[in-house]
């Protein structure tokens, strides 16, 4: 095992893999810049290269590539406030805001560090899981899942820090637009009005780049300046290491953060959506000061940024243990192992056990190279927020409209993006949080189908099953807790104010 | 103060649960059960918060109540939409943008719509519009013609 553990990393350093490593690195820096363009599409387009390449060299490029797509998507985020994956929509409330008030270069750092210790994290998770994977995915089953939905689902009301009415309205708004689309039990059409388009519910990408990237665009246009309020140009690099240092200062958050992504990543039909989202949920309710965020709260880039890095590690593991794909890029990575000639299973864990451990190690160095290739690329990308408005806005459009196409390649998806943008600036506007109309839309369809496998497969028996009812009592306390914070808060709001510490995680 | 468009914000949630509910008279049971299970205690909620604002209008002393109603700013300092004429034009902007897109393709119409864009809403000079202009559609042309991405192209055959 230990063996094979540095042989992969030998593997994963020999120059004819390094090379295409790089490579791959590169593609997904820049794909992951573009909204919309994230690692499904960019391993769907470089799939057909990969043929003529040995399996080391094959996966050293489509993972590498595919590791580095979340770290740059949280870029986009925090510049100009347009998520560069739908899995980096959680980093606009807290990063963006941070780089209008011209700490673009903390909230980079932090983004870059936390993205890096996340994914070793997550890689590290991949390797100490592969002995014990088998008996850990194989006791959920759909209840299980479904209980899990259920937990995300309750995150809803965590992320409206205002008024939890308003978050819980929002958030059943989300779970009632995924309703869209044909009824995955009987094929029923649900609110299509006939649309074919539509038969395939509402995607995730459109949806967070209009309800996101739209008001936060209008919000530029109308303002007419730079994206950083700051008229000097910010201390980058100062910044930068002040951003790294609140990832160690807040070590404990992002440690538990890359843990709870992880462990989405290994369910399959969960992923990235779901882990930005409930990470950020528990920064927020781990928070000492919930009314810091959204406003520019550095736990709001660590938390989403660390499991969505840790996730790609947790992802891995049901894809090559068991063929089971933890998200559309592990589906596409399936792919690769048919062209490989490999079949995941049993023998990715004996056989090919150092290729297996390349993966590991092929997440880290992506992970490296990318942050260092930022680190150098940074004062270069911080310039961006002094441009002026109307010219990043130029840009910022195009790329927000080649994103709502490219998803699925429909004009359709560019109107649901300018309805839900629409519908994101009344949002913004009148104080209803966005956060959990998104986690809504997300988990909807994801609830459904388990519920519904879950009654098929065991009646209501399920209900009993010990995992479902640990899982239920966590929901439950977690629900108790926010209740308790939130009479709390409310107390503390009508008592005369004290002057408080700086909070910690 | 409870906002209008706040009121109107939740006046349209309210109308499009309405309809959600509405529409699953006649589906299968299986089919109805999750969009019911969502619409119903979402009409319930906005009923709550219409209640809570007539509340609040009614007895603005009780702040708790207002507090509720009105939510919290995501950014406090924003001040959202401080020109609201100007985030108009820019709305019915990115509109014309997409119609733009739709009839002529992104690669003629994204460096069209980010000339004009660049040169009368921007104020820009003609040199930096066009300079811009002819990055986008370089962008483009990478984007369609080496990578293959299906970009849509509109209804004009163009020569390039």
């Amino acid at each position: 095992m230990l063996e094979a553990f540095f042989e992969g990393l030998l593997v994963t350093l020999a120059w004819q893999n390094l090379q295409f490593l790089i490579i791959g690195v590169a593609i997904g820096f820049v794909v992951g810049v573009i909204p919309g363009l994230g690692g499904p599409v960019a391993i769907a387009l470089m799939l057909p290269f990969t043929f003529d390449m040995g399996p080391e060299a094959a996966f050293a490029f489509l993972l590498g590539m595919l590791a580095v797509t979340a770290t740059t998507g949280e870029l986009t985020s925090i510049l100009f406030g347009v998520p560069g994956e739908a899995t980096a929509a959680a980093l606009v409330l807290d990063g963006h805001a941070m780089a209008k008030n011209g700490e673009v270069g903390r909230a980079v750092g932090a983004s870059l560090m936390s993205s890096l210790v996340g994914a070793w994290l997550g890689a590290m998770f991949l390797a100490m899981a592969i002995p014990v994977v088998r008996p850990l995915v194989l006791s959920f089953g759909s209840p299980e899942f479904f209980m899990l939905t259920v937990l995300g689902i309750t995150f809803v009301a965590i992320l409206g820090t205002g008024s939890m009415l308003k978050a819980l309205i929002a958030g059943a708004f989300g779970l009632l637009i995924a309703m869209i689309g044909l009824d995955p039990l009987t094929a029923t059409q649900r609110y299509t009005f006939g649309v074919l388009h539509l038969w395939d519910g509402v995607g995730i990408v459109p949806a967070a780049i209009g309800l996101f990237a739209i008001p936060e665009i209008v919000e530029l246009a109308s303002r007419g300046t730079s994206i950083s309020k700051e008229g000097a140009a910010p201390a980058v690099l100062n910044g930068l290491m002040r951003g790294v240092k609140d990832t160690f200062k807040h070590w404990w958050l992002v440690v538990r953060c890359s843990a709870i992504g992880a462990f989405i990543g290994v369910l399959p039909g969960l992923g990235g959506s779901v882990a930005q989202w409930v990470t950020y949920g528990h920064a927020v309710q781990t928070s000492k000061d919930p009314s810091r965020f959204g406003k520019g709260a550095i736990e709001g880039i660590l938390a989403p940024g660390s499991a969505n890095n840790s996730k790609e590690g947790g992802s891995i593991i049901p894809t090559v243990a068991f063929g089971i794909p933890g998200s559309t890029s592990m589906a596409l990575l399936l792919g690769a192992f048919v062209i490989q000639g490999l079949a995941p299973g049993p023998r990715m864990l004996t056989t090919h056990l150092t290729l297996t451990m390349s993966f590991v190690w092929t997440i880290v160095v992506a992970n490296l190279i990318a942050v260092v290739a930022s680190v150098l690329l940074i004062r270069q990308i911080v310039k961006l927020t002094q441009v002026r408005g109307s010219r990043i806005l130029g840009v910022i459009v195009i790329m927000v409209l080649i994103g709502s196409f490219a998803a699925k390649n429909s004009f359709l998806d560019i109107l649901v993006m300018l309805a839900f943008g629409a519908l994101g600036c009344a949002m913004v506007a009148y104080n209803w949080p966005r956060a959990p109309l998104i986690l809504g839309l997300v988990l909807g369809n994801v609830a459904e189908n388990y519920m519904f496998l879950a009654v098929s497969r065991y009646g209501w028996s399920w209900l009993s099953h010990p995992l479902v009812m640990v899982i239920g009592g966590i929901t439950l306390l977690g629900v108790i807790l926010q209740a308790r914070r939130e009479i709390l808060r409310r107390q503390e709001h009508r008592a005369p104010k004290a002057p408080r510490a700086e909070p910690k995680s | 103060m409870i906002k209008v468009g706040d009121l109107l914000t939740a006046a349209f949630l309210l109308g499009c649960s309405a309809f959600a509910a509405l529409q699953t008279i006649g589906w299968p049971a299986r089919t109805r059960v999750f969009p019911l299970a969502i619409s119903l205690p979402l009409i319930i909620m906005l009923v709550a918060y219409f209640a809570l604002v007539a509340w609040a209008t009614l007895a603005p002393q009780r702040e708790g109540v207002a507090a509720i109603v009105r939510g919290q700013p995501e950014d406090e300092a924003k001040g959202w939409l401080p020109d609201l004429p100007r985030g108009i034009v820019f709305g019915a902007w990115i509109a014309a943008y997409t119609g733009v897109l739709w009839f002529a393709g992104f690669m003629v119409g994204a460096p069209v719509m980010t000339f004009l864009f660049l040169r009368f809403f921007g104020k820009d000079s003609w040199l930096a519009s066009a300079g811009l202009s002819a990055g986008v559609w370089a962008f483009l042309y990478v984007l369609l013609r080496v990578l293959r991405l299906p970009l849509h192209q509109g209804f004009i055959n163009w020569p390039f």
